[in-house]
């Protein structure tokens, strides 16, 4: 190799981030050019000065002092998961005694209690069989889903718990429409 | 034998247990990687504290974020990446308003009230006359220009682990490092 190598390639080489073949290139040159060896040594030392710099001492409670900021993984996973289920059971319920309370003033029964106990527990049944069989089929992608929630709890807070309970209320929203409408059809 | 166990494990493995509820693990991976995390916020910053507090954070970030951690890179770029934003975004919040020495002096006759060195920002180490060039050097880098020096010298990272860190090509990372040296060099001309 005659001609001196770029300064860049210099560079890379002190670094060994050259390409094998050219690295080698470089190699012979140094050892026959006064200029390009001077060049090397010079960022090598460099190199050295800026490593040398002194580091800090580490504080002995270093590693205890971000332990005690964290959150183990499981420990909100699991109340998050339990804090889903009760949000939609509740919603399911209330919604499911809403739709009852208006199938039994349709039938005509009026408002009286034995009309709309009768309605409102045919219609929770109705509700969670339902539930059930959308939850067998949906459980993985479920299940997923709330752990993705779960995780996202953590940095949001309550508004977590809200999007579920909003989204309890439009699937027992649509259920209990749906069943309404089952309903209608039987009484006609 | 936990210790042990605990000792051996590989950083994926670490992090399955960690994800698994294991909080304790991530100890393991403080002690791995604390070391290179902290000289590497101390240097960018040159503050004992603040380096110890932005290094807090950074594993603070890096295990809130696990889940999200791909296994495909090696968990020291992972979080030479989080250390390196984390960082950045520090130092460019705050970056300091630049004051014409000149104009202050020469507007009211008084020295230039200067902000005083605060007691946390003398450190306990005494440099010597070099080491402190060699620092103030560095420390005039172009912030760019000094978190790659930084990763290549101080932390040791390959240029294509600076560029994963930096997200930036391979290319840019040698120019930078090259461009970063001549920098340097002329800074320390005759120290060195």
């Amino acid at each position: 190799m005659k001609q001196h190598p770029a300064l860049l390639d210099i560079s890379s080489y002190i670094d060994k981030e050259l390409p094998s073949y050219r690295w080698r290139e470089v190699k012979l040159h140094l050892e026959v050019c006064d200029t390009c060896r001077k060049e090397a040594t010079s960022l090598r030392r460099l190199g050295e000065a800026v490593a040398e710099v002194p580091t800090l001492e580490i504080p002995v409670d270093f590693r205890k002092q971000v332990l005690r900021r964290v959150t183990p993984y499981h420990s909100y996973r699991k109340p998050a998961l339990a804090a889903s289920i009760v949000f939609a059971s509740l919603t399911l319920l209330t919604g499911g005694t809403l739709v009852g309370w208006g199938l039994s003033t349709e039938r005509g029964g009026g408002n009286d209690l034995g009309t709309i106990l009768t309605s409102s527990i045919e219609t929770i049944l109705s509700l969670l069989r339902s539930t059930i069989l959308v939850a067998r089929i949906g459980w993985s992608v479920c299940s997923s889903l709330v752990e993705s929630l779960a995780c996202i709890v953590t940095h949001q807070g309550a508004a977590i718990p809200a999007v579920l309970v909003l989204t309890a209320v439009v699937l027992a929203y649509f259920l209990g429409r749906s069943l309404q409408g089952y309903h209608r059809n039987r009484i006609a | 034998m936990v210790e042990q166990r605990v000792a051996g494990d590989s950083d994926q493995k670490l992090v399955t247990r960690i994800l698994k509820g294991e909080k304790d693990a991530f100890e393991m991976i403080m002690e791995r990687y604390q070391r290179p995390i902290i000289n590497f916020t101390y240097r960018m910053t040159h503050d004992r504290e603040i380096a110890l507090d932005l290094a807090q954070e950074v594993f603070i970030k890096a295990y809130n974020s696990l889940n999200s951690y791909n296994s495909g890179y090696k968990l020291s770029t992972w979080l030479y990446k989080i250390a390196s934003n984390h960082v950045i975004d520090y130092l460019r919040k705050k970056e300091p308003r630049w004051v014409s020495i000149d104009t202050s002096a020469e507007e009211d006759g008084r020295p230039m009230d200067l902000p005083a060195i605060q007691e946390n920002q003398v450190d306990s180490l005494v440099f010597s006359e070099k080491l402190e060039k060699i620092q103030t050097a560095i420390k005039r880098l172009p912030l760019s220009y000094r978190r790659l020096i930084t990763l290549r010298h101080v932390n040791e990272c390959s240029y294509e682990e600076i560029a994963a860190i930096c997200s930036l090509p391979l290319g840019t990372v040698k120019n930078r490092i090259f461009r970063a040296r001549e920098m340097l060099r002329a800074e320390l001309d005759g120290i060195l």
